[in-house]
C-alpha cells in the first residue's frame, strides 16, 4: 500500500514547482510522488514497443527532402532470388540484383500544452504537476499504439483487397460462401457460426482462432511469432477447457487468470487499452525482421515555462515507423459484422480505434456529480471570519475539522460563524446557503492564529472572493 | 531539379499563433505526385485556404470545378505545410493556422481589383502557376473576410503581403 504524502508537502511541491520554473535552472524532477490520490484508470506502456522494437536513429542516418525541411530514413529490404534446374549444358537465368527500399518518416507525438496559474495550483493537496507530467507519457505512448494500428490494419486491408481484386465486405456470410477471400483478415471460429446476425459483438476467443493466425503467416513462409489481443478478449481462455489447454493451465487459469506468456506456440502482448484495440480484433505478427521497424529521433522532451502567473509545460516526441513487409502480419475478427471500408453492417466506429481527440478513458463521473455519498461542499480549509476579525465564533465544527456552520443573525444581511449552534442539523436554511451579497474578504485562520491579518486577503484571479458555505 | 518554391512566408513571429493538426478529408491532396492534377485532387501547396467540413476534416475552402474568381461562402484557414512534407504525408494529417493574428506574403491570390492597402480579402478559386488553387480574392458580397491587404504586388516583388486573423 503506497505510503500517504503529507499534504502540506504536496502543496510545497506545488509550490516547489512553480518557483523552480522561475529561476530558469530547468525543472529539478521531485521525488517518486506516492499520496492518497485515487487513480481514474491504468495507464500502460505502448504495446507497439513489444512488436517493434524502438531504434534511435542519428542525424546522420536521415536524408533531407530537396522541396521541404523534412527529413526520412531508408530502409532496405531483402533482393529476390530464386534458384532452378539445368542440365550440364545448360544456363541459368540472368537477374540485376535490385532490392526495394522503404522511405520511413518522422513525424511528432506531443502532449497537449498544460497550463495552469500558479496561484490554482495551491488548491490541489497532490502534486498536479508531477502527476500530470508522468501521466503525459504514457498518453503519447497512447497515441502511438494509435497510430502503430492504423498502419497495421491498412496493411491487412490492403492484402485483402489485393486478393479479393477489389474491397470486399468480409462478415461471415460473405466467408462462408466464398464472397470474400479470406487472405490476411478471417472470421473468429465461433464468429463464423452466426451467419445471420452481422455486427460488432463479439462473439469470444477460441483455441481454433490462434491456430488460424499461425496458419495464415506459415502459409506466406513467414514464422508467426505474436500475438495481439484486449485482456478482455484473453479472458476468453480462462474458460478454455482442460481438453483445450492442458490441466495444469486450466486449473492455473480458473484459479490465477491469465498468466501466460504464450499460447500455441505464440508470444502473447495483452492490452488494456479497449480505446485503442478495439474489442474482438486479434492481430498477429512476423519476427519484427520480417515485418518493419519503430524509429525515434529523441527521448521525450519536456518544455516548461512561466509567463506572468501563468505555468505551461509540454512534452513531445519525434518517431517514425513503417511495416515495410505488409504480408508479416495478419488479423481474426471475433465479430460477424463487416469492418472494412464498405462498412456494410455500420460497425466501423465500434471496431476501429477511437478518434485521437477522443482517446483518454474516462471512468469517474465525479464532474458529473456521480460518487457515493454524494455531499454538497464548497468550503475553505481553515476557518472564517468575519469583516471585524472577530473569530468569537469561529471554530471548527464539533463534528469535523472542515465542516462549519453557519448562521444569519437577526436582521444582518451576511452570514457569521457560530460556535454555539455546531449541534444544529446539517441542513442550514435557505439564508445560510446564500452567497454573500458583498464581496466581503474570508480570511482563513493559520494555526495557532485567532484573528487573520488583515492584508492577507485572497485575490487568486484578481477579484477577492466571498465564499459561499453550504452543507 | 525542380526548384523549390515557397508559396506563403510570414513576415513577423509565430509562436502565439495556435496551429492544430487536422486530418484531410481527402488524403490524396497530400501526394506530391498530384502536384500537377489540375482538378479538385490537385496536391495542396502552402498558402491555400482549407476550411471544415461537417466531419471536422479540412477540405479546399474554395470549389476548384468551379470558374476562377468563385467566391467560398465557408470560412477559410491558411494551410501551413509544404507540398509533399514526409511528416504529413506519414501521418495524413497537416495544420492550418487556426486562430491569431500575423503578416504573411503569399503567391496565391488573384490580384484583379486590388489597389490599395487595408482592402478586405476572402478566399476563393484563384488560378496559380496555370493550376486552380484554393486563394485569396478581392472580398466581394457579404464573404467571410479573412484578411487585409498590406502590400500590394507591384511594391512587393509579385507577392501579396496581408494580415490575418481579422
Amino acid at each position: 500500500m503506497a505510503a500517504e504524502m503529507n499534504p502540506a508537502l504536496a502543496r510545497q511541491l506545488n509550490e516547489a514547482f512553480s518557483t523552480e520554473v522561475e529561476t530558469r535552472e530547468g525543472v529539478t524532477k521531485v521525488a517518486e510522488y506516492t499520496g492518497n490520490m485515487i487513480r481514474d484508470r491504468l495507464r500502460e506502456e505502448a504495446f507497439c514497443h513489444k512488436i517493434l522494437t524502438p531504434r534511435q536513429v542519428q542525424k546522420s542516418e536521415l536524408r533531407p527532402s530537396t522541396r521541404t525541411d523534412t527529413v526520412f530514413k531508408l530502409l532496405e529490404l531483402e533482393p529476390q532470388s530464386r534458384a532452378m534446374v539445368m542440365s550440364f549444358r545448360g544456363q541459368p537465368t540472368g537477374r540485376v540484383i535490385r532490392a526495394p527500399r522503404v522511405e520511413v518518416s518522422f513525424f511528432t507525438v506531443s502532449s497537449e500544452l498544460m497550463q495552469k496559474t500558479e496561484q490554482e495550483l495551491l488548491a490541489y493537496e497532490m502534486p498536479i504537476t508531477k502527476i500530470v507530467e508522468d501521466n503525459i507519457a504514457k498518453d503519447m505512448e497512447e497515441i502511438m499504439d494509435r497510430e502503430f494500428l492504423r498502419h497495421g490494419e491498412a496493411c491487412v486491408q490492403a492484402m485483402q483487397e489485393e486478393k479479393n481484386g477489389s474491397v470486399v465486405s468480409l462478415t461471415s456470410a460473405t466467408a462462408a460462401d466464398g464472397t470474400c477471400v479470406e487472405y490476411s483478415v478471417r472470421k473468429g471460429e465461433l464468429a463464423r457460426q452466426d451467419t445471420v446476425n452481422l455486427d460488432a459483438n463479439v462473439r469470444g476467443l477460441d483455441k481454433r482462432d490462434l491456430i488460424a493466425g499461425r496458419q495464415m503467416l506459415n502459409s506466406r513462409r513467414l514464422r508467426p511469432q505474436t500475438v495481439l489481443l484486449t485482456e478482455t478478449d484473453s479472458d476468453d481462455a480462462i474458460g478454455w477447457i482442460a481438453q483445450d489447454i492442458g490441466y495444469d493451465k486450466a486449473s492455473n487459469g480458473t484459479e490465477k487468470g491469465f498468466v501466460w506468456n504464450e499460447l500455441a506456440g505464440l508470444r502473447i502482448v495483452r492490452t488494456i487499452k479497449n480505446d485503442i484495440l478495439r474489442r474482438g480484433n486479434v492481430y498477429f505478427f512476423a519476427d519484427e525482421n520480417f515485418l518493419g521497424r519503430f524509429f525515434f529521433l529523441n527521448a521525450p522532451k519536456f518544455y516548461v515555462d512561466k509567463i506572468a502567473n501563468t505555468i505551461f509545460f509540454q512534452s513531445w516526441q519525434d518517431i517514425g515507423m513503417a511495416f515495410a513487409n505488409v504480408q508479416a502480419m495478419v488479423k481474426v475478427e471475433l465479430y460477424t459484422g463487416d469492418a472494412t471500408a464498405n462498412d456494410a453492417n455500420g460497425i466501423l466506429a465500434d471496431v476501429t480505434p477511437y478518434p485521437e481527440d477522443q482517446l483518454g478513458w474516462l471512468n469517474n463521473r465525479v464532474d458529473s456529480g456521480v460518487n457515493f455519498p454524494y455531499i454538497e461542499t464548497y468550503l475553505p480549509v481553515g476557518l472564517l471570519v468575519d469583516e471585524e476579525g472577530d473569530s468569537e465564533g469561529c471554530r471548527p465544527s464539533s463534528f469535523s475539522s472542515r465542516v462549519l456552520t453557519l448562521q444569519l443573525r437577526h436582521g444582518q444581511r451576511d452570514p457569521v460563524c457560530s460556535s454555539q449552534h455546531h449541534a444544529r442539523a446539517a441542513q442550514p436554511s435557505a439564508h445560510d446557503l446564500s452567497r454573500r451579497a458583498s464581496p466581503e474578504p474570508c480570511v482563513p485562520l493559520q494555526q495557532g492564529q485567532d484573528t487573520p491579518a488583515r492584508s492577507e486577503l485572497p485575490a487568486a484571479r484578481g477579484a477577492p472572493s466571498g465564499t459561499s458555505v453550504h452543507l | 531539379m525542380t526548384a523549390r518554391k515557397v508559396y506563403l512566408e510570414p513576415t513577423g513571429p509565430l509562436n502565439h499563433l495556435w496551429r492544430p493538426s487536422f486530418s484531410l478529408a481527402n488524403p490524396e491532396l497530400l501526394k506530391p505526385s498530384n502536384a500537377s492534377a489540375g482538378g479538385a485532387d490537385s496536391a495542396l501547396i502552402d498558402g491555400e485556404w482549407l476550411t471544415l467540413n461537417s466531419a471536422r476534416k479540412l477540405v479546399r475552402a474554395a470549389d476548384l470545378t468551379q470558374a476562377a474568381g468563385t467566391a467560398s461562402s465557408k470560412r477559410g484557414f491558411l494551410w501551413w505545410e509544404e507540398l509533399g512534407r514526409y511528416d504529413v504525408q506519414a501521418i495524413q494529417q497537416g495544420n492550418i493556422l487556426f486562430t491569431g493574428h500575423c503578416e504573411f506574403n503569399t503567391l496565391v491570390f488573384d490580384g484583379t481589383g486590388i489597389s490599395d492597402c487595408m482592402t478586405p480579402l476572402m478566399t476563393g478559386v484563384v488560378v496559380v502557376d496555370g493550376i486552380k488553387r484554393s486563394g485569396l480574392l478581392l472580398r466581394t458580397g457579404s464573404n467571410p473576410i479573412v484578411g487585409y491587404v498590406t502590400k500590394l504586388p507591384a511594391n512587393n516583388g509579385g507577392k501579396l503581403q496581408f494580415i490575418l486573423g481579422y
